[in-house]
């Protein structure tokens, strides 16, 4: 079973006017799905998941994870897509 | 405009690995990707009269198997010494009407490359003879995604012709890709295809040819230089990808046909990973295949080398015979053939273990092996992308090196490397098999299939434990992660599997063969020379002492002799000269020298032993059986002490674990880890810590009592 940790409210009071929140890609439970927002990761990583095709308005749907728990594996854009939680961290999503 | 700190383009990984990292990924027009590429197989001279066509697109596109297509899979690799360059060419003569030359590239996503093997594709497509048409294989079911690359492509100005692949899994999802409309829209032809028929390879040639003509009557169209590339590599910025995604996006939704399809089978084999990535299933999966793969060596592989081994001896007596007796015989037959031979040997174990790899990764099932071990993996310091070269280095840790490429971070990258030698290679096979049958009770043979399994584990223990220990004590690691597509499950095609197969041991042949061949010949020359005088061998053998007395007594009754000549040989001299560095280890002058040659390739040290200990080429028992028995009498000269015992030969096998006794092998680590240092430390870390240890475990048994 996948816990579901750390989710936050969507639009959370902190973030400032405007900035949807959404939750952390690695929160999905799984088959859930959602729309990516944006990414929060270094500018390379960032850049390089863009190039991939993470970017803001993409469905993405977390498939299943691995038998080690980590990497998790996401349905993205016709494909599947592993990745590690540390990375899936970086992605914020709307349900 | 978005600051990027990391220009020229680096693998962003590495970003944070300093700067030498950010100058080895320098896109460049590199004068040796220029001469490999002028020197291509299937290729004319200087210029190219010839035109190059380029496949380009991601590792699952169905790119390569479009190559073999195309190729007829008679291509080969090109590398060029002295580069991390490595190109797969071959003539295009199943395909068009003209000739030409078909390039295969290494898997790329986006032209700003993120590990070296993507480096090498872009490199390719930007050297000095730059592809004539590039073909870039997409793949319809990811259609945003692929076309990414092509718009890069198209926006630096390459000629291009896009190949639809996999369509037929979209069309099982009720839905389709409206060609004509793509390729209105791209402004580009778009073919769709199957990449495992033979069908419209007509039609694609017609096309490239097209495309070609008309790059050329554009002759003053100005091509794309490095200056544009860094122009081009500059501006990819965050909102540079935001715009080609949101162009693609609307390209993908108005060519898209839905003709009505079952939206639930759209998560592409997702039934199967379920399995495949099953908490138990999945692991018992995975464990089943790696048992499958390994025990395949020993029931495949060694009947293979025993006949090998055979053929060769075979070759070697007939050589002497048909030949009249001379040193230059002697010298071909055992030094050129047997050196030959020597190099065969390894192939079986190479050939089961890539073939059977190229079988998963052609499945698909590869990357999911990767993702499945990738925790347990980064827990040591590597990465899920480390168990593929991790796995070939249980073949030969020469394509397992290069295969390292795919990792994008530099760190894990050198540290895989670095423990590869450590994966038990083909090479050592022949000499555990020796060593494991001396110490072995006669009869009962399981036991020492047990150990050889036992030893084929240790090494991926004390790799664990390698990697482990330095991971702990290194900084500067760069960042960590794992970003890896899983390519859809679908039945390989045995042509593209047995041509990777091929073209991995070539990779061996071409880099260790002439090595081990050229040793060889070297090892005979300094064990055969100076030449005896035909008098001399009696008082030679006196001063050496009172047990090869009997030798001398039989040399003298067979009129010449092979030992008489090597105990007086310059290999001998060495061999007597290092004797105390030998000695501590259980071994004397000869044990020595073999093990010395075991440096060329280590299996030489097996027939190094045979002439050694004056093992001839008499009719009778198997060589081994005769190096057995021989073994088992051979004492320190002029002393009762058996030099072959117990302790000792387990310090031998300990000692073959762990010593990095392969030149060829430093070499490529030089190449693939970037530098002499690197090189030349693990060269002296894994020597020097095998002869430590076995000298504790030789003298430690003893100690305790075992002989």
């Amino acid at each position: 079973m996948v816990k579901i940790i750390n989710r936050e409210p969507a639009a959370a009071g902190k973030e400032s006017a405007g900035v949807e929140a959404g939750v952390l890609l690695d929160t999905l439970g799984r088959g859930e799905g959602g729309t990516i927002l944006r990414i929060d990761a270094e500018p390379a990583l960032k850049l390089h998941l863009m190039e991939l095709g993470f970017v803001a308005g993409s469905p993405i749907t977390f498939l299943m994870s691995t038998p080690f728990g980590d990497p998790n594996i996401y349905a993205l854009r016709g494909t599947s897509i592993a990745l590690r939680k540390s990375e899936a961290k970086c992605i914020r999503v709307r349900i | 405009m978005h600051p990027r700190p990391d220009l020229n383009p680096p693998a962003r990984k590495e970003a944070v690995a300093g700067s030498a990292s950010t100058e080895a990924n320098r896109v460049t027009t590199d004068p040796a990707v220029n001469a490999a590429l002028a020197a291509a197989p299937g290729g004319s001279a200087g210029s190219g009269s010839e035109p190059l066509v380029a496949l380009v697109g991601s590792a699952n596109s169905g790119k390569t198997t479009l190559f073999n297509l195309l190729t007829g899979s008679h291509y080969n690799t090109v590398n060029y010494p002295g580069a991390t360059v490595e190109f797969a060419i071959g003539p295009g003569k199943n395909f068009a009407g003209f000739p030409c030359r078909v390039m295969d590239t290494p898997g790329l996503t986006s032209l700003i490359p993120s590990s070296l093997d993507e480096k090498v594709t872009v490199d390719a497509l930007f050297a000095k003879h730059r592809p004539d048409v590039v073909v870039a294989v997409v793949d319809a079911n990811q259609l945003s995604r692929h076309l990414y690359l092509v718009k890069q492509l198209q926006d630096l100005g390459f000629n291009l012709v896009v190949a639809l692949t996999m369509s037929d899994l979209l069309r099982k999802q009720g839905r389709g890709i409206d060609a004509g409309k793509l390729s209105e829209m791209l402004e580009c032809p778009v073919l769709p295809l199957d990449p495992r028929k033979k069908d419209k390879v007509a039609e694609l040639g017609r096309l490239v040819e097209e495309r070609w003509m008309a790059g050329r009557s554009l002759s003053g169209r100005r091509m794309c230089d490095e200056g544009d590339y860094q122009v081009f590599a500059d501006g990819m910025t965050e909102d540079r990808v935001l715009s080609y995604y949101a162009a693609l996006d609307e390209v993908e939704k108005l060519v898209t046909v839905e003709n009505g399809g079952d939206q639930k089978t759209r998560g592409r084999g997702a039934a199967a990973d379920r399995i495949l990535l099953h908490p138990v299933y999945g692991l018992a999966i995975f464990l089943a295949a790696m048992f499958l793969i390994f025990t395949s060596i020993f029931w495949m592989a060694t009947p293979f080398m025993d006949l090998i081994d055979a053929g060769f001896g075979w070759a070697i007596a007939a050589v002497k015979h048909v030949l009249p007796q001379s040193w230059i015989v002697d010298l071909i037959a055992d030094g050129a053939v047997g050196g030959v031979g020597t190099v065969m040997v390894f192939l079986p174990q190479i050939l089961i273990l890539f073939f059977a790899m190229g079988y998963l990764e052609d499945s698909g099932y590869l990357a999911r092996g990767a993702a499945l071990v990738d925790k347990p993996l980064s827990k040591i310091g590597l990465n899920g992308k480390s168990f593929v070269p991790l796995l070939s280095g249980y073949a030969c840790a020469i394509p397992a090196m290069m295969a390292a490429r795919t990792i994008p971070n530099r760190y894990e990258r050198n540290l895989t490397i670095f423990i590869i030698p450590l994966m038990s290679c083909s090479a050592r096979l022949p000499v555990y098999t020796l060593l494991l049958a001396f110490i072995t009770p006669h009869g009962k043979p399981w036991i020492g299939g047990l150990a050889l399994t036992g030893l084929y584990l240790a090494g991926m223990v004390l790799g664990a434990a390698v990697s482990t220990v330095i991971s702990r004590f290194s900084r500067n690691k760069g960042i960590s992660g794992f970003i890896l597509e899983l390519p859809a499950l679908r039945k390989p095609v045995l042509r593209v599997v047995v041509a990777s197969t091929y073209h991995k041991a070539e990779q061996y042949l071409r880099k260790a063969g002439l090595t081990i061949v050229c040793i060889s010949l070297g090892l005979w020359v300094l064990t055969h020379t100076p030449p005896v005088p035909a008098a001399a061998p009696a008082t030679a053998m006196l001063s050496s002492g009172g047990a090869a007395v009997p030798a001398t007594a039989q040399a003298a009754a067979d009129g010449t002799s092979e030992y008489v000549t090597v105990s007086n040989s310059y290999a001998a001299q060495i061999g007597r000269f290092i004797e105390p560095v030998t000695r501590p280890m259980g071994l004397d002058w000869r044990g020595g020298v073999a093990m010395i040659c075991g440096f060329a390739a280590r299996e030489v040290f097996v027939s190094a032993m045979a002439l050694m200990y004056r093992i001839d080429d008499t009719e009778g028992d198997g060589l081994a059986d005769r190096l057995l028995a021989r073994m088992s009498e051979v004492t320190f000269e002029g002393t009762q002490e058996k030099v072959f015992t117990i302790s000792s030969v387990l310090g031998v096998i300990l000692f073959f674990m762990i010593a990095l006794q392969c030149f060829s092998t430093v070499a490529v680590a030089k190449t693939e880890a970037g530098g002499w240092k690197f090189a030349a430390v693990q060269l002296a870390v894994y020597t020097g810590a095998a002869y430590v240890l076995t000298v504790i475990l030789v003298q430690g048994l003893r100690a305790m009592g075992v002989a």
